[in-house]
């Protein structure tokens, strides 16, 4: 038996090749715009390198993969929708299976071509993009994923094309196909897990979405935004989707050879297929009901999801057949749901009596391991994880004491459970892996209480790799500091060979990172005093192709070498665009620059006062000539208490306790119009302001600045931040310097005595 | 050999077809006559391997059709409901049919194109009712298949038209001894071009006979005598009918033409006058004979 013909094959490529372009030409443009317009616009930041998820190389990937075989399966396929074209193809002088297997190849051509196209463009737009930075071996694995992705709804839409006799409810089917069973599988995990408390359902194998390769990538933003990187890099996860796919190829080859030409223009073969397609697109809601009234929801969430099942019941049989006596006829068909609904229930409760009943003793347990150590924040948002909860992660550990305080831990939990105990919500769970003696491996949501945990994490830091593994760090990592490279080598560099020498609790406090990814802090009193004066270091890596993240503490007291060559490699990339900032500003309305705005701020204070000062600068170009348009964000500048008349009862110690006694004004035409609160508070306080004054107040300012000199202990500091952009690019850059202490003073008396 | 045994269709609780039995034997034309819904599609369907008989068989010469690639390549079906492919020309579809029957020739479809006056690179969209019949005739007729199946193709032509696609398919059965199956409502359609008539109704055979002996086997017979006289006078010739007004009367007669009007012409009649029949009278009479009346079945 023929099972494919060349000839046959070719006429499909033929017949569908304008569609195949169209979708390349829209593929392309959704996979490439985002790496476009990172291009341009890394350009003109010009801020330090930037790592891609895995999933972030193709945009839309699922998407794109799942279109082009929609779309050319209709084409190819959509003569079984015409009783005309049926009967043409149906007389062709080749075996069904030939006519299946040659235009299904026709149609994987074309989407590979597709995939292709669309991940080879942002591949190579970000590969030249050298702010953005990917491991070339995810061009693969996105190949791999999409092709993956296509064969599985190619498969779905091959069984609905098969059955159905019209397009669009073929396309409806086909999703369903894609979508239903997992999503089944997803709703009966929940409920087993809602009624332990015990299991997450994102590490169930097999069951767990994330095996569904389309429906992770698709839906698994809403519930598991890690489930999608997890599920392009796991070998486990892709063969899974890939062996479904194949499933679904198959059947729908079978189906296709047993079509009935004369199903086309039909709804659905026979009045058996129909009834199942309308019990099955129901029971989702039907399971609910059920799961809702053992989790003994109110009685109203089982009464709505009672009620929508009924309605796709029916209205499913009314769109399809358009009569309304099927109605009627139909009615004894929900008793079979009924029946399907008991069955259900016993077994979800079964499923949760066995998630319940494992309960091993200490001495049954082999070995353990944390299981996804994620940060709430990076779990919920999809954000890269830590480094070290990564490579703490399924780490086997077996010592009879921790696998007894995990044992006696399961037990608590379980029967807390089992009871009913509000305390169960108190406790933070942790995942663990229980490995027995007799083989089983179950994940577990363990919940331990806090000298438990204590006690947990003090065994598991005596245990080698474990400990080695909280306080690894990445030799291959990239400092994302600096748009230099190498300034971000040696920064690594000499940030190993000094974290090495470091004891234990002297990393934790490297570790421990007390501000967010995006802070750079440098200040004698930081929230940790002990550590003293310290810099933070973001690093990026991948570690077998799951992108990490980690925030390092660097102590000046712990790693001064570091902390020193930081904070030159600081100065000397900051200094230059500074003095080029106060070049630009000097050269401003003379036409001698492209330059649109320029701005200064001082953040600093000496003995006498406290200031924090922004002066922005706008220049453009008008009709009768240049204006200077002056901008200023809220100042403060004040006396100590006791020297301030003005001052309200409050005292001036923090930024909005502190009225806005002096501020530079500008001449601009910005009103007040109520529409924003927040920028609206600027505008209060604007005055007019000429060219004149905006000179003589930026001459001051400049003067405050000891440009020359890098910040030295002992002397009064200011830390400042600058900015210039013009059309093509972007500057902006931090600093802290010292200052002329006495023309600081002059500069804060001026703004609080004359521009309030 | 087109054999069909004990074939059925049924489409739910519907029977198109009942117990088919037919055989068309090669180098023939087969005509298949009947009303709306007798089953002559589905018959054209389960021969083409559209439809699965549902019991019984299916052959072409010897082999099954269902799903045979080998037995499927003998033949071209151009059906009631034409397809073409959506914003496409003849040529391209010249070029589709080229792809899956090999043996298409591009030099016959080139003079048929032109015999029949269409413009091959418009768009067939463009084309009326009866010029796309005859785009898919001369498409299927460039095939050059051992088998052609039209169903009801006639009835959209117009009467020139209708011949020259007759012309072409007689030729074809001279040159190369080819079987063509046509269906239509018509039996004036199908009385000049076809050898082999099949009358179907409600998915059975009524009647099945081939042309030139349905022409000759029945004929009119007046007569008239001096005396009276009745039926049981012609004792020993078949008549279907008889009919007598006075001294004249008139029968129809199966049999052998000369040696009934030997055995009239030995009873002295004053007058004898054979007339001849046309199809559809013929037809009239052996439904008659049958139980049927005519009109229930072809009208």
């Amino acid at each position: 038996m023929k099972w494919f013909s060349l000839r046959l094959y070719k006429e499909a490529l033929k017949q569908s090749r304008a569609v195949a372009i169209g979708l390349t030409v829209v593929s392309v443009l959704i996979s490439s715009i985002v790496p476009a317009i990172y291009l341009v616009q890394d350009r003109k930041l010009n801020e330090s390198v930037s790592f891609l998820g895995v999933n972030s190389l193709t945009t839309g990937l699922a998407y794109i993969a799942i279109l082009f075989p929609v779309v050319l399966i209709v084409r190819l396929f959509g003569f079984l929708f015409k009783r005309s074209s049926s009967d043409f193809y149906h007389a062709l002088p080749y075996t069904r299976q030939s006519i299946y297997f040659s235009n299904f190849l026709a149609v994987l051509t074309w989407s590979i071509a597709g995939l292709v196209v669309s991940i080879g463009l942002p591949s190579i737009l970000y590969g030249i993009n050298s702010h953005r930075y990917f491991k070339p071996f995810f061009i693969l694995n996105n190949f791999a994923v999409g092709a993956v992705v296509t064969l599985f709804a190619a498969g779905a839409m091959l069984v609905a094309v098969s059955v159905m006799g019209r397009m669009m409810l073929s396309i409806e089917l086909a999703a369903f196909i894609v979508c239903l069973p997992r999503a089944i599988l997803l709703v009966s995990a929940a409920i087993v897990s809602d009624l332990t408390g015990v299991i997450n359902i994102n590490h169930i194998p097999v069951l767990s979405p994330r095996y569904n390769l389309p429906f992770i990538l698709i839906f698994g933003g809403v519930f598991d935004p890690m489930g999608v990187p997890y599920a392009y890099t796991s070998a486990a996860c892709i063969l899974t989707s890939l062996a479904i796919a194949v499933i679904y190829i198959a059947l729908g080859c079978f189906l296709f050879c047993i079509r009935r030409s004369e199903t086309a223009e039909t709804a659905a073969p026979d009045r058996r297929v129909q009834a199942v397609i309308r019990t099955v697109y129901s029971l989702i809601f039907f399971f609910l009901a059920v799961g809702m009234a053992m989790i003994e929801e109110d009685g109203f969430s089982v009464a709505v999801f009672i009620v929508l099942g009924l309605a796709v019941y029916f209205l499913y049989e009314l769109i399809t057949t358009r009569k309304l006596k099927n109605m009627l006829k139909i009615i004894p068909g929900l008793g079979i749901i009924a029946i399907i609904c008991v069955v259900y229930f016993f077994t979800v409760r079964f499923a949760a009596d066995s998630v319940l009943g494992f309960t091993p003793d200490g001495e049954d347990i082999e070995s353990v391991e944390m299981v996804s150590l994620e940060d709430d924040w990076s779990y919920y948002y999809g954000e890269p994880m830590d480094y070290n909860n990564m490579m703490c992660n399924n780490i086997r550990v077996s010592d009879s004491e921790i696998n007894k305080l995990v044992a006696d831990a399961l037990m608590k939990t379980t029967e807390k459970v089992k009871q009913g105990d509000s305390s169960f919500y108190e406790y933070t769970p942790y995942e663990v892996r229980i490995n027995t003696k007799d083989g089983k491996s179950k994940i577990r949501q363990i919940q331990f209480e806090d000298s438990e945990y204590a006690k947990f994490d003090e065994l598991l830091m005596k245990q080698k790799e474990y400990h080695d593994a909280t306080y690894a760090v990445p030799e291959d990592a990239i400092v994302i500091e600096f748009t230099v490279k190498e300034y971000n080598e040696n920064i690594w560099k000499q940030f190993l060979s000094e974290y090495k020498a470091l004891s234990d609790s002297e990393k934790d406090a490297v570790l421990s990172s007390p501000y967010s990814y995006y802070d750079t802090y440098y200040s004698d009193d930081g929230p940790d005093a002990d550590v003293g004066k310290f810099i933070s270091i973001n690093i990026s890596g991948y570690y077998k192709s799951q992108l990490y993240q980690k925030v390092y503490t660097v102590p000046a007291r712990l790693m001064p070498k570091t902390f020193d060559l930081y904070n030159e490699y600081h100065y000397k990339m900051n200094i230059d665009k500074l003095n080029r900032a106060i070049d630009i500003f000097k050269s401003l309305g003379a036409g001698e620059n492209d330059v649109e705005s320029v701005g200064i701020s001082i953040d600093g204070s000496t003995d006498e006062y406290q200031l924090m000062c922004d002066l922005d600068f706008y220049e453009y170009m008008f009709e009768d000539g240049l204006q200077y348009r002056l901008y200023s964000s809220c100042g403060n500048a004040y006396q100590t208490p006791e020297e301030d008349e003005n001052m309200t009862g409050e005292t001036a110690t923090d930024g909005d306790a502190a009225p806005n006694i002096g501020g530079i004004a500008s001449d601009s035409v910005a009103e007040p119009d109520g529409e924003d609160e927040y920028y609206d508070a600027y505008y209060e306080n604007d005055r007019a302001l000429n060219k004149e004054d905006a000179d003589k107040l930026f001459d001051m300012m400049i003067g405050v600045l000891e440009t020359d000199h890098k910040a030295e202990s002992g002397k009064p500091t200011a830390e400042i931040n600058f900015s210039y952009y013009n059309n093509d690019y972007y500057n902006h850059g931090s600093l802290v310097l010292n200052i002329d202490e006495e023309a600081f003073n002059e500069l804060a008396a001026l703004l609080a005595k004359e521009y309030r | 050999m087109i054999k069909v045994t004990n074939a059925s269709k049924h489409f739910g609780s519907f029977t198109a077809l009942n117990n088919m039995n037919a055989e068309i034997a090669e180098g023939s034309i087969y005509g298949l006559i009947g009303s709306n819904g007798a089953g002559k599609s589905t018959f054209l369907r389960l021969i083409t391997g559209i439809y699965q008989a549902e019991g019984g068989s299916v052959e072409i010469d010897g082999e099954p059709l269902w799903n045979n690639p080998k037995a499927k390549k003998k033949f071209l079906y151009v059906p009631d409901e034409l397809f073409f492919l959506p914003g496409s020309n003849m040529n391209r579809m010249a070029k589709m049919y080229k792809t899956y029957y090999p043996d298409f020739d591009d030099e016959r479809y080139k003079i048929l194109t032109e015999r029949f006056g269409l413009d091959p690179k418009a768009g067939i969209s463009t084309f009326s009712k009866g010029m796309k019949r005859q785009a898919a005739t001369i498409l299927a007729l460039s095939c050059k298949p051992q088998y052609l199946f039209f169903d009801e193709t006639f009835d959209g032509l117009d009467p020139v038209m209708r011949k020259l696609v007759k012309d072409e398919i007689m030729e074809d059965v001279k040159e190369r001894k080819i079987t063509v199956v046509i269906t239509s409502h018509s039996l004036r359609e199908l009385e000049d071009v076809c050898d082999q008539l099949t009358l179907l109704h409600k998915g059975g055979v009524i009647f099945e006979s081939d042309v030139m002996n349905l022409k000759t086997a029945l004929f009119k017979v007046q007569v008239a005598f001096g005396e009276d006289f009745g039926q049981e006078k012609f004792e020993g010739i078949e008549m279907l009918s008889f009919k007598k007004q006075g001294r004249v009367a008139s029968f129809i007669v199966r049999g052998e033409r000369e040696s009934v009007i030997e055995k009239i012409n030995a009873m002295n009649p004053l007058l004898v006058d054979v007339l001849h029949l046309s199809l559809e009278e013929v037809f009239v009479y052996e439904m008659e004979a049958l139980g049927y009346a005519f009109k229930d079945v072809l009208m």
